[in-house]
């Protein structure tokens, strides 16, 4: 699983690292993020930056591509994959039986299933 | 915590709901009863995948962890002795059920030769490697067997002082270099 340069098509490294508690209180200052990323100061959270990039692409506890890398016009591709994917990796490796779940809202179900391959758990609440 | 609903409205006056899904996690707002009913059907999902995975499925999900432990081995600095191309090719035996004997066949090696590489007492050469490989169906790639044995020869040829010695020893002429 690669980032992508959505202008040239190339694919990109990209570098998936803990983040310390410090760092996450401080991206409640970042207006490049919008959910209250402090709040989840008691998870596991994850950045994704570029190789020898200071910049982050995205965070994972919930997770979210920073504001230039959503919609139609997003800069790079493929964050959110990365970040499950990195999390599927994670779970193999601590024998948790290769089980990953989300509960988005209900009515975005069915694009986590096209996107990310997820299967639902139950059809009339949020579960995969 | 967020109010996720309205996160998602706001975030709806700019984006598709496609949109949003492709670029982060909008969780569903619920009750504490609503995240212990929703807990409850996950568990009992889970638990239902568990009892269908097959022999098959099993042994992909351990073959794909072994992968990912060598990985991680592999990018750490120092050699283990609990971590060479032999106890790593013996979690793959015990992995697919194989007794040395009808793995040594599959891989058409002698059996006294297999015990020798488990046990870590011969280094594999590359055409065993590549016979892994295959043998995995290339969940196992030959370039991470061949790094566990470079990573073990590289931590030797540190260690090794008394080799060292001795092989310097039969050198009879040195290049020397003025400062």
């Amino acid at each position: 699983m690669n980032l992508i340069n959505t202008e040239t098509g190339e694919e990109l490294q990209g570098v998936i690292q803990r983040m310390s508690l410090e760092e996450i209180l401080t991206v409640k200052n970042d207006p490049n993020f919008i959910f209250n990323w402090p709040s989840e100061k008691e998870n596991e959270v994850y950045k994704i930056q570029l190789f020898n990039q200071e910049e982050i692409l995205g965070l994972i506890s919930l997770i979210e591509s920073a504001n230039k890398h959503k919609g139609k016009n997003k800069k790079i591709d493929n964050i959110p994959a990365c970040l499950i994917a990195f999390t599927c990796r994670k779970v193999f490796l601590k024998d948790y039986e290769d089980f990953v779940s989300l509960t988005p809202k209900t009515n975005l179900i069915e694009y986590y299933h096209i996107k990310f391959g997820f299967i639902e758990s139950r059809k009339s609440n949020g579960g995969f | 915590m967020d109010n996720y609903n309205e996160i998602y409205k706001k975030l709806r006056e700019k984006y598709s709901d496609e949109e949003i899904a492709e670029s982060m996690l909008i969780p569903q707002q619920m009750t504490k009863e609503e995240k212990k009913e929703s807990d409850e059907v996950l568990r009992a999902f889970r638990f239902n995948l568990l009892r269908e995975k097959n022999i098959e499925q099993r042994i992909f999900s351990d073959l794909m962890r072994l992968r990912f432990q060598i990985e991680d081995y592999l990018k750490q600095k120092d050699f283990s002795e609990e971590k060479t191309f032999g106890k790593f090719l013996t979690e793959y035996v015990r992995i697919i059920n194989r007794t040395k004997k009808r793995f040594s066949e599959e891989l058409k090696i002698h059996y006294s030769r297999l015990s020798r590489v488990i046990n870590d007492k011969e280094e594999p050469n590359i055409e065993l490697i590549y016979r892994l490989e295959k043998h995995s169906s290339n969940l196992v790639p030959a370039i991470l067997w061949w790094k566990l044995v470079s990573k073990k020869q590289e931590y030797l040829i540190q260690k090794n002082k008394t080799l060292r010695s001795e092989e310097a020893a039969k050198v009879e002429s040195v290049i020397s270099f003025r400062a």
